[in-house]
């Protein structure tokens, strides 16, 4: 027994060894380690020239690489960091517990501009800018309500004057999915498997019913939501239950979840509808992607700043009616016929005419 | 503790060889294997180990201790040590919730779901009671947490001591209850949304609630560590100093032989699960009350704590004194490689995340390995000839 009474304190000695050898190996200590950070600065001060503004990213849960919605937001930070020689990183949130100290690292790491991505991270932002009122941000799917005044905690999202909310009317690429999914049906039956229920995801869905209704009001609607935007297993079931209820066009709007309700209708011959991006490297199920302009609009929200014409305290849309010549649509496949093509254009058309406004919201 | 069995007669070096195996040098070689596997994969991708390492180690903040740090880089190591041990509070009760059922010869791998569970009863608790003064209002708002983390615990200890069902696959099946409830409770149209109606999210916690912040800011550091360490304490006097310490681990030992000495088996099953599963739940309700004081639907999902909290009780060898150095490994490695603390010059933001994940992974391998290594050393000593024959009688 004396023996193992001294484990404990032996444990302490070891690992107190560790962490000294560990620190050891920081060389110099303070000065290597520091090095680490102080290199960022003067890497960047040997890049071609002196970057207009620095801007720190931070991702929204769901991984870097979903193919979709933080991939496509940092690609509009990679595009401006090419044409607009800004400087800055990403930092990845795993879970919402990291959105806080992400935003907080942002700010003190000295960033001109953070732009927050995601829906949930509101709350976070506000929170933070509202401390940080020389930094400005930008929240990609974030809404900013009318009223300047927060009036506490989780109230109706209010102004922050140096925040600007990003939308997406999502519910017109929905509306001309919808359309797809209608015209190329066999069974009568297609389904939308969503993410979160929240509003930019709903926005889709309610656009995509509402462009199947259009078409074809006889065609059965299924609906259901992974409650998830990162375990693809959990999109994947709901699309293989969608199928075996007869859909044979899933529509997916759940982030890298989402890639396994693609996968669901690869796996059982049925077509499926990207989402946010191009998803055609699933497979040919993918018959369309129905596009969202975060490049453009993380580009565009980066260019403001560097112009000098940031302006927080509003939202910026990016719809069509504001960007009539941004894609709605990735190319088609073979699947979709000629006649379904020209009923998407006419749509598009009218939706640029204000004869068709999809709703954003459904019962 | 008796089950480390001595090597036989052998000499001093064989035995104290064999008692500390067990004890302290394989937690500490595995760890040092998996950081060195780590590297190799690190030099694999391109970088330079050493130079990450160092990153790691400067993200953790654990250079605050260093007096020689000073300035902007001292104000940053205090911003991240804040973090590591923000995160070391809940892994080390989470950690405890695997350890506590170890000792009794089982495998809780439910504690997300019994941290789920103990959340939203203190996040219940939390957001109802209006007025209650500060100190009270959070001693209830704890006291549910850990209550309602008990009897998810205990419900899988129940099925095990009545029906004999698995509490591998009970535990497991709970914690998808958890996480579903908890979905449905918060989510749009739920019965506790919170008063957003577009969001998934719950009612902020009353400031009465809230668990007193004791260093920095957004997030701060707060006291919720100094409840993860009395935890210990509890963990460490239940098991070793109390009647039913002794009886979960005879259990633990041999269930046989505990049920021929007259200890109840079925008892001790319920109890040791009850108690891990107030463990866990305690870890959920400190992280409501100390930093996170909402919850939206989206949380759910990415929250794997419970499961670096089998790691931790594996490396700590559900000791205390090892479940508090491995919380503090895991809690410090998990921060350090955030891609917020590592710089992308130095290691890619996209890999770090990962890199995390595969030294803990590396890190559960070794030290099941270690179990190997104990078997080939003893194996060895009694292929010996004249050792084999002098069983251990010697005590």
């Amino acid at each position: 027994m004396n023996a193992t009474r001294k484990l404990p304190w032996l444990l302490v000695l070891l690992v107190t060894l560790v962490l000294a050898l560990v620190a050891a190996g920081c060389g110099g200590d303070d000065d290597d380690g520091e090095a680490g950070e102080d290199t960022a600065p003067a890497d960047t001060s040997e890049a071609p020239a002196e970057p207009a503004i620095s801007v720190g990213m931070v991702s929204d849960t769901g991984g870097l690489d979903d193919r979709g919605f933080n991939e496509f937001s940092i690609a509009g930070f990679e595009r401006a960091q090419e044409e607009l020689g800004v400087d800055g990183r990403v930092y990845v949130s795993e879970s919402g517990d990291d959105y806080l100290p992400n935003l907080t690292a942002a700010v003190d790491d000295g960033h001109d501009l953070v732009i927050a991505i995601g829906f949930l991270i509101q709350p976070s932002v506000v929170e933070v800018a509202t401390e940080a009122t020389d930094v400005n941000f930008a929240g990609v799917d974030q809404f900013y309500g009318e009223e300047p005044d927060c009036g506490g905690e989780n109230q109706s999202p209010c102004t922050v004057p140096n925040v600007v909310g990003l939308q997406f009317p999502s519910e017109e690429a929905g509306y001309l999915a919808g359309i797809v999914a209608a015209g190329v049906t066999k069974t009568g039956t297609v389904s939308t498997v969503g993410g979160i229920k929240i509003p930019p995801v709903d926005n889709w869905i309610a656009g995509f019913r509402q462009g199947v209704k259009d078409t074809n009001p006889d065609i059965k609607l299924l609906n259901a939501y992974s409650q998830d935007f990162v375990d693809a297993a959990k999109c994947k079931e709901i699309a293989l239950d969608q199928i075996s209820q007869g859909s044979d066009v899933v529509f997916q709007v759940a982030g890298q979840c989402g890639l396994g309700a693609l996968d669901a209708a690869g796996e059982k011959g049925v077509y499926a509808i990207g989402v946010d991006a191009d998803q055609s490297f699933a497979g040919p199920q993918v018959i369309t992607s129905a596009l969202k302009p975060l490049e453009l609009a993380v580009f565009e929200t980066i260019r403001s700043a560097v112009d000098g014409t940031f302006q927080g305290g509003t939202n910026r849309f990016f719809g069509i009616e504001e960007y009539p010549d941004a894609e709605l649509l990735a190319p088609f496949t073979d699947a979709v016929p000629a006649d379904v093509q020209a009923a998407v254009e006419e749509a598009t058309q009218a939706m640029i005419n204000g004869e068709i406004d999809p709703p954003a919201t459904f019962d | 503790m008796a089950d480390e069995p001595r090597a036989s007669t052998g000499s001093a070096v064989t035995e104290w060889f064999s008692t500390r195996i067990g004890g302290v040098l394989v937690p500490v070689a595995a760890t040092a294997l998996a950081f060195l596997i780590g590297g190799l994969v690190v030099a694999i991708t391109g970088n330079n180990p050493i130079t990450a390492y160092k990153a790691i180690f400067a993200g953790t903040g654990l250079n605050w201790f260093f007096p020689w740090v000073s300035g902007d880089a001292r104000a940053d190591a205090a911003n991240d040590l804040q973090q590591t041990l923000i995160l070391m509070a809940p892994l080390i009760l989470t950690g405890l919730a695997v350890a506590f059922a170890f000792r009794c010869g089982l495998f809780n791998i439910g504690g997300q779901g019994q941290y789920w569970v103990g959340f939203i009863a203190a996040l219940y608790v939390a957001t109802n009671l209006e007025g209650t003064p500060r100190p009270l209002h959070v001693l209830l708002a704890i006291v549910a947490a850990i209550v309602a983390g008990g009897i998810w615990g205990g419900i899988a200890g129940a099925l095990k001591a009545t029906v004999g069902a698995h509490e591998v696959i009970t535990t497991i099946m709970l914690n998808w209850i958890a996480i579903f409830g908890g979905t449905y409770l918060y989510e749009i149209g739920g019965p506790l949304q919170g008063p957003q109606e577009s969001i998934p999210r719950s009612d902020e916690v009353f400031e009465s609630a809230e668990l007193w912040p004791i260093w920095g800011s957004l997030p701060a550091l707060h006291a919720g560590i100094f409840i993860a360490l009395f935890a210990l304490v509890v963990y460490s006097v239940i098991l070793n100093r109390t009647t039913l310490g002794f009886e979960v681990r005879a259990v633990g030992f041999n269930p046989e032989a505990a049920r021929y000495s007259g200890i109840s088996v079925s008892k001790n099953y319920f109890l040791a699960l009850a108690i891990s599963g107030a463990f866990a739940g305690l870890a959920g309700g400190i992280d409501l009350l100390g930093f996170k004081f909402s919850v939206d639907v989206g949380d759910f999902g990415t929250n794997f704590i419970a499961f670096t909290g089998i790691a931790v009780a594996l490396l700590g060898r559900t000791r205390a004194v090892g479940i508090l150095f491995a919380a503090l490994l895991f809690a410090a490695l998990e921060v350090g490689t955030s891609t917020r603390q590592l710089d992308p010059e130095v290691f890619e933001p996209a890999l770090a995340v990962d890199l995390a994940t595969m030294i803990q992974a590396l890190v559960i391998f070794f030290v099941g390995a270690e179990l190997l290594i104990v078997y080939i050393w003893r194996a060895r000593t009694l292929l010996r000839p004249g050792q084999a024959a002098q069983p251990e009688l010697k005590q």
